[in-house]
C-alpha cells in the first residue's frame, strides 16, 4: 500500500512531464541533429537524479515523523491545489488545454530561424534541451521528493514511478517520433492534482496529531471528496462563464 | 528562442517558486488552513474535537480552491464581457 501511494502519483505526474518535456527535444532534435539535445537531456536528468537523492536521502534521515508529515503535507498540498486547480478552469474552458502538437510547431519554427554551424558542438541545441528536461524535471523531482520522505522504500517506489513514465514516454518517442498529442494531459493532471490534495490534507493533519478513522482507509474517502469538489467548481464555473471562454491571460 | 545562462537561471528561480504558488489566493489560502488547523490542534480549549481536525482542514481547503476558482470565473467573465465590447462596432 505504501509503495503504491508512493509510487503511482509519481508515475501518472512523470508521465505528464516528461511528455512535456519530449515535444522540446523531438523540436530540437528534428530541427538541429540528435547529438547536442539528448546529451542536454542527459545532463539534466543526471542533475534531477542528484537532487532527489540529496533532498530525499536528508529528508528520509534527518526529520522526525510529525515535522515530516506536516512539512510535507503542507508542500502537497500547495502543489496538489495548483494541479487541480488549473485542471478545473481547462475542463470549463477558461484556460486553454495543453496543445503538445501546437507546442512542437513553434518550438521548431523558432529552432529553424537560429540556424546552426554544421560542423561545430551545437550549445543551442544542448542547452535548450537541458533548460527543457530539468524546468519540466523539477516538478518531478519535487513529487518524486515528497512522496518518497516517508522512507527508503518510498523514494525507491517514487524514484521507480518516474524512470517507468521516463522509460515509457522514451519508448512512445522513438516508436511514434512525433509529439505524444493523445496523452490525455488534462486527465492525468487533474488525477494527480487530487491525489496530491489527498496525502497534503492527509499527512498535514497527521502533522498535526490527527488520527484519521480507518488511518489509511481515509484516503479513498478524501479523494472521492476532492473529485466531488471538483465536479462542483466546473459547474460553478460553467454557471459564471456558461459554455466556457479561453482568457488564460485574465487567470 | 533566446538561451543565456542568466535565462536559465531565472527560470530555475521562477519554475521552483512556481511549483507552489501559481495563484497567490489559494496558496496563501491554503497556508491561513493548516495555520488554523494547527492553532486549533494546539489550543487548550478542545473547540473541535481533536479527530475532527482533519474534516476541518479538508472543509477549509474547499472553501479556499473553489474561492479561487470563483476568483479566477469572475475574472474571465469581465474580460470576456470586455472583449466582445471591444469586437462591437462603435
Amino acid at each position: 500500500m505504501a509503495i503504491a501511494i508512493a509510487a503511482i502519483p509519481a508515475f501518472i505526474a512523470s508521465l505528464v512531464e516528461f511528455v512535456e518535456a519530449y515535444t522540446i527535444v523531438l523540436a530540437i532534435g528534428v530541427t538541429r541533429g540528435w547529438r547536442a539535445p539528448l546529451y542536454g537531456a542527459a545532463a539534466a536528468l543526471l542533475t534531477l537524479g542528484v537532487l532527489v537523492l540529496a533532498f530525499g536521502v536528508t529528508l528520509v534521515n534527518v526529520i522526525d515523523e510529525h515535522a515530516f508529515q506536516l512539512l510535507v503535507g503542507s508542500l502537497l498540498l500547495l502543489f496538489g491545489l495548483k494541479w487541480l486547480r488549473k485542471a478545473i478552469l481547462r475542463y470549463a474552458g477558461i484556460v486553454p488545454l495543453h496543445d503538445e502538437e501546437l507546442i512542437y510547431q513553434r518550438q521548431v519554427a523558432e529552432l529553424r530561424a537560429q540556424g546552426r554551424e554544421p560542423d561545430r558542438f551545437d550549445w543551442i541545441g544542448f542547452i535548450a534541451s537541458y533548460k527543457a528536461m530539468l524546468l519540466e524535471g523539477l516538478e518531478v523531482a519535487f513529487i518524486v521528493i515528497a512522496l518518497g520522505a516517508a522512507g527508503t522504500e518510498a523514494l525507491i517506489a517514487s524514484t521507480a514511478g518516474a524512470v517507468a513514465a521516463f522509460v515509457l514516454v522514451s519508448v512512445l518517442g522513438a516508436v511514434v517520433r512525433a509529439p505524444l498529442s493523445r496523452v490525455p494531459e488534462n486527465t492525468l493532471k487533474f488525477t494527480v492534482g487530487a491525489m496530491l490534495c489527498t496525502f497534503g490534507v492527509f499527512w498535514a493533519a497527521e502533522g498535526f496529531g490527527v488520527e484519521w478513522p480507518g488511518e489509511a482507509l481515509a484516503l479513498p474517502v478524501i479523494f472521492a471528496s476532492f473529485v466531488m469538489v471538483s465536479w462542483l467548481g466546473v459547474r460553478l464555473l460553467d454557471a459564471l462563464v456558461p459554455g466556457g471562454r479561453v482568457v488564460s491571460r485574465a487567470v | 528562442m533566446r538561451i543565456s545562462p542568466s535565462g536559465i537561471l531565472r527560470g530555475i528561480v521562477s519554475q521552483t517558486l512556481g511549483l507552489v504558488v501559481d495563484d497567490g489566493f489559494i496558496a496563501v489560502g491554503a497556508v491561513a488552513a493548516l495555520v488554523l488547523t494547527g492553532l486549533l490542534a494546539s489550543a487548550s480549549i478542545e473547540l473541535v474535537p481533536h479527530d475532527a481536525l482533519g474534516v476541518v482542514l479538508f472543509g477549509i481547503v474547499t472553501i479556499v480552491l473553489l474561492g479561487s476558482l470563483a476568483r479566477a470565473g469572475r475574472a474571465a467573465r469581465t474580460h470576456a464581457v470586455e472583449a466582445s465590447a471591444a469586437e462591437r462596432p462603435s
